[in-house]
């Protein structure tokens, strides 16, 4: 299974944790990111996803094997929908198994940290009003 | 009267250097070379620094910091019967042939004379004769706390410059790159193919695009295509791929790329 995809199609949370089955591992956390009805005090109708796919792809393994590299864990994975999502959809799904609990909490962390800053997926907000936005991560270094 | 106005204060945190100290030709720092210029026309011509620094052989007006406006009143204030000819120090294309057409195509009776942008067509405040009679209003806008220059030179007199790259900015290592190839003759054209994502796709109502370009670097690229659709962002809010990579702003254009300018990101 690749460390990272761009999916068109519900993400198969099952599958991933199939995969991260591994007998060294006492542990797995994984994070879903869930389309929310809100940003800040607007009400939100929907969200549309969108990615430049080839470098979200190549960007996004960059970052799930740099946190195998820095972190005791034995598998991580991370999915990401585009497309237009209702709310309540997963829009991204990171899970990862290790050893020890420690491990598995912090890499699932910085997994979903660098990918809200580094990876190249656009969201376009739909409000309740029948605007639309797009807001992007606050947070990043750029 | 003319007097000419070296704005060398400004902090260029994207240069990482202080511009006006920067070298594009004849071994000569950017304020020394542009101070030459403004000496061939004015009849007087001031620095204008924050208070501690030094140029030497220099007549200097005080910055008071918060911006070009409140530099160029302050000339005025001290000079209130003066023309104010003024420069910022990073257009490292603007030469005397360029800046003695702006002198020569000035209308004293009107509050200024400016050159318009040739990429965006707005007033290029930096590069701008201010009269006297401008001072009443630049002081109110101060008051009022309009401090961009561009908005005080609504009705000056306009001049289209004689070359398209005589105002260019120079305020990134990207931009010092794209000045150098101008000013060594060694830009060439090439064909790109640009795509465009989320907010630059709207904008565009474009998926990609095919295009011939003289510029270096994406960087004097992405001005361009920023003033032709008017994207929102400015350079250093996005990020830059060629070929399906990140790369940085100062990487040289060559036949053939696939470039993206990648707006502010939203996964998660």
């Amino acid at each position: 299974m690749n460390l990272f995809t761009i999916s068109e199609d519900p993400i198969d949370i099952n599958a991933i944790r199939e995969a991260s089955l591994d007998p060294h591992s006492g542990g797995f956390t994984s994070f879903e990111g869930w389309v929310r009805n809100h940003h800040n005090k607007t009400a939100v109708r929907s969200l549309e996803y969108s990615a430049y796919k080839i470098l979200a792809e190549k960007e996004g393994q960059k970052i799930v094997q740099q946190a195998k590299d820095k972190f005791a864990i034995d598998t991580a994975y991370c999915s990401h929908r585009v497309g237009h999502l209702s709310i309540g959809d997963i829009a991204v799904y990171v899970a990862v198994g290790s050893a020890h609990r420690d491990a598995a909490f912090t890499a699932c962390r910085y997994i979903i940290d660098e990918i809200k800053t580094r990876v190249p997926i656009w969201k376009k907000e739909h409000y309740e009003d029948g605007s639309t936005d797009w807001p992007h991560c606050q947070g990043c270094s750029h | 009267m003319l007097y000419g106005l070296l704005l060398v204060g400004g902090k260029s945190q994207r240069m990482g250097t202080d511009k006006s100290q920067l070298i594009y030709q004849n071994d000569t720092p950017e304020w020394r070379r542009l101070k030459a210029l403004l000496t061939e026309l004015c009849d007087e011509v001031y620095l204008c620094h924050p208070e501690g620094q030094q140029f030497p052989d220099s007549k200097a007006i005080i910055d008071p910091g918060d911006g070009p406006l409140k530099a160029i009143h302050a000339a005025q204030r001290a000079h209130p019967e003066a023309a104010w000819l003024t420069l910022a120090c990073d257009m490292p294309l603007l030469d005397l042939k360029s800046l003695r057409h702006l002198v020569e195509s000035r209308d004293a009776t009107k509050p200024g004379t400016c050159y318009l942008s040739p990429i965006d067509q707005l007033p290029e405040p930096l590069c701008a004769i201010y009269e006297p009679a401008s001072s009443a209003v630049i002081a109110r806008g101060i008051q009022e706390n309009q401090l961009c220059p561009r908005s005080h030179l609504k009705d000056a007199h306009h001049v289209t410059p004689l070359s398209p790259h005589v105002l260019i900015n120079a305020n990134s290592p990207a931009d010092k790159i794209e000045v150098q190839a101008i000013l060594e003759g060694t830009q060439t054209e090439k064909k790109l193919t640009l795509q465009y994502f989320a907010q630059l796709k709207e904008l565009t109502k474009k998926t990609e695009e095919d295009l011939t370009t003289h510029y270096a670097t994406a960087s004097g690229l992405y001005e361009q295509i920023k003033a032709k659709y008017k994207f929102p962002y400015k350079q250093k809010d996005l990020m830059l791929a060629i070929n399906d990579e990140y790369v940085p702003w100062e990487q040289l254009l060559k036949e053939g790329d696939n470039v993206v300018f990648i707006p502010p990101v939203a996964g998660g």
